[in-house]
């Protein structure tokens, strides 16, 4: 790879680590704060549970868009 | 239901038997050298290298402590232990870099890397006695978890000393027949019965308890509604999920006997085997331990104490006692799956990162020798812990991961912050471990957040805060971080 290429794609690994790193924030954000307002006062197995199982289905999809680029 | 002595005997020694056979395979081209010894010379396809990970990860927490929380707590439990998985997260990012440095550098402990980027033995010394202190009273836990589920499921035939013993020479002698490839061989099979298992007993009991999951659900939502939200019956109030779940978020990348697997991978694809292979075990995992506890909650409804909730519905009436030993075995093989892993990583620490330290011309050989031989002193150490039950000990334990993150800002900043200093590092590490212990110690949780949280704030300013006061080891962490970020983009990694 040329220099200038080098230059494009490392700020393009930089952006994409950014906005990685601030979507898992807000997932994070997300896990903290839904259980404890919204589904507050909801004693279903549709509340918090199901909640936890897509907030952490989301969340591994998310790590497996990452590594999954990984190469030898 | 009694569950005869013998049979119990019977089989842990089937288990034993499979599991010390598998070791001794695992010798079969043991090189020679530290390298060879405790991280398998790098060369763990991604298969294992996922379920040694997974099983070195899930100790005998879950299925007794995960569930005792979901029975106590509710639904808090999933969203804590999920949490726990989310933490993954950090290896995405540091999984690479640790890969990638361990073998351009030849690192075999996490601690050494530390004291080689920071340029000062200092650094790998302090992180390596904190990894000590920690983990041997958390080693003690986890063996004392195997002698009460002996002794509880044997009805007194196996007296908690004998448990205790024959978990501690297991798991001596899984790490020390050919170090990290034993270990990781017998933690495979060791990873299989877990999740198989817990799969299985959970389901059984679902269906023949309850009559399948719609009926489970209904009585879940009918008699304990409460239980399926947060804070729930008051056991997971914000701060008490904030602090618990902040110190084992960072588990994946503080804790050495976790953190040391992501040298072993033999190329970059495995390395991506193992991340997906744990994503998928811990999740399958943790549903299943937290369907295990609220089945616990509706079967035996008013135990005192939460953690004797598996021990009690394996004793139920109507599940067979077959089901119920390898339900025990399952339980034992999480405890010293995870045991022998940290008995590894701390003796490897012990001779590379004190011992080497301390005697700076002592062959590779003889520091081998040396970590060969603290295997069974940490084994016995734990066993002594345990056998004397201090009240210490569990205080020690749980305050384990937190500990260890104290570690954590020294670790970003090897990996981020050109500016860090071996100073800083240091005294953040210190530090932060002092207030932590005194902390818990002293049972003081200031405006009511736990010590993680205090802990944590407090390494991180130090280490900033110095580390802007000293000068940095510029030409290495140009070297560390310049390597880092040209290889990543060969390799395609964020």
């Amino acid at each position: 790879m040329s220099t200038p290429t080098i230059k494009k794609q490392k700020k393009k690994f930089s952006k994409m680590r950014r906005g990685y790193l601030v979507w898992f924030l807000i997932l994070l954000v997300l896990d903290y704060t839904i259980p404890y307002t919204l589904l507050k006062n909801m004693p279903r197995i549709y509340g918090s549970f199901l909640f936890y199982i897509i907030w952490s289905f989301i969340t591994i999809i998310s790590m497996f868009t990452i590594f999954i680029r990984w190469r030898d | 239901m009694q569950i005869h002595t013998v049979y119990t005997l019977l089989a842990v020694g089937i288990w034993v038997i499979v599991g010390t056979l598998i070791a001794i395979a695992s010798r079969k081209g043991l090189g020679k050298g530290l390298s060879e010894y405790f991280i398998a010379n790098r060369k763990i396809g991604g298969f294992v290298s996922a379920l040694t990970y997974s099983a070195t990860t899930y100790s005998a927490f879950m299925m007794i402590g995960l569930a005792g929380f979901t029975y106590k707590g509710g639904v808090g439990a999933l969203g804590f232990e999920l949490t726990y998985l989310a933490g993954l997260m950090l290896v995405i990012f540091f999984g690479p870099r640790f890969w990638l440095v361990g073998k351009k550098f030849g690192y075999v402990t996490p601690a050494e890397l530390l004291g080689d980027r920071y340029q000062n033995k200092g650094v790998a010394f302090v992180a390596a006695v904190l990894c000590l202190i920690f983990l041997i009273p958390y080693s003690a836990v986890q063996l004392m978890g195997v002698a009460y589920l002996m002794e509880i499921l044997s009805y007194g035939g196996i007296p908690f000393i004998v448990g205790l013993l024959l978990a501690t020479i297991i798991a001596i002698v899984w790490a020390w027949i050919a170090g990290m490839r034993s270990v990781a061989w017998t933690d495979s099979l060791q990873a299989l019965v877990m999740i198989i298992t817990a799969i299985t007993i959970t389901f059984f009991v679902i269906y023949k308890g309850f009559g399948g999951f719609g009926n489970f659900f209904n009585k879940l939502e009918l008699n304990y509604p409460q239980w399926l939200t947060l804070p729930g019956p008051g056991f997971f109030s914000f701060k008490v999920y904030l602090g618990l779940t902040l110190p084992w978020f960072f588990f994946s990348i503080s804790n050495p006997q976790v953190s040391q697997r992501l040298f072993i991978p033999k190329s970059m694809g495995a390395l991506k085997r193992m991340c997906g292979g744990f994503l998928i075990f811990g999740f399958v995992y943790t549903v299943i331990t937290v369907l295990w506890g609220f089945s616990a909650k509706l079967l035996c409804p008013n135990l005192s104490i939460a953690d004797k909730a598996s021990p009690t519905l394996l004793s139920l009436s109507f599940i067979p006692t077959t089901l119920a030993l390898i339900a025990m075995v399952a339980i034992m093989a999480a405890a010293i799956s995870t045991i022998d892993s940290i008995m590894l990583s701390l003796s490897s620490m012990f001779a590379k990162d004190i011992y080497q330290n301390i005697r700076t011309k002592a062959s590779e050989e003889k520091v081998l020798w040396m970590g060969k031989f603290i295997i069974p002193v940490i084994g016995i150490i734990a066993f002594l812990f345990a056998r004397a039950r201090f009240g210490l000990i569990s205080t020690l334990s749980v305050a384990s991961s937190t500990g260890l993150l104290m570690t954590v800002p020294t670790i970003i900043g090897a990996f981020f912050w050109k500016r860090g200093t071996s100073a800083g590092a240091i005294a953040s590490m210190v530090v932060g471990a002092i207030i932590t212990a005194t902390l818990y110690i002293t049972k003081c949780y200031p405006l009511g957040h736990w010590p993680g949280v205090w802990g944590g704030i407090t390494s991180s300013v130090v280490f900033i805060g110095i580390s802007l006061l000293t000068r940095p080891p510029r030409k290495k962490a140009e070297e560390f971080i310049n390597y880092l970020d040209k290889t990543l983009l060969e390799k395609n990694a964020l």
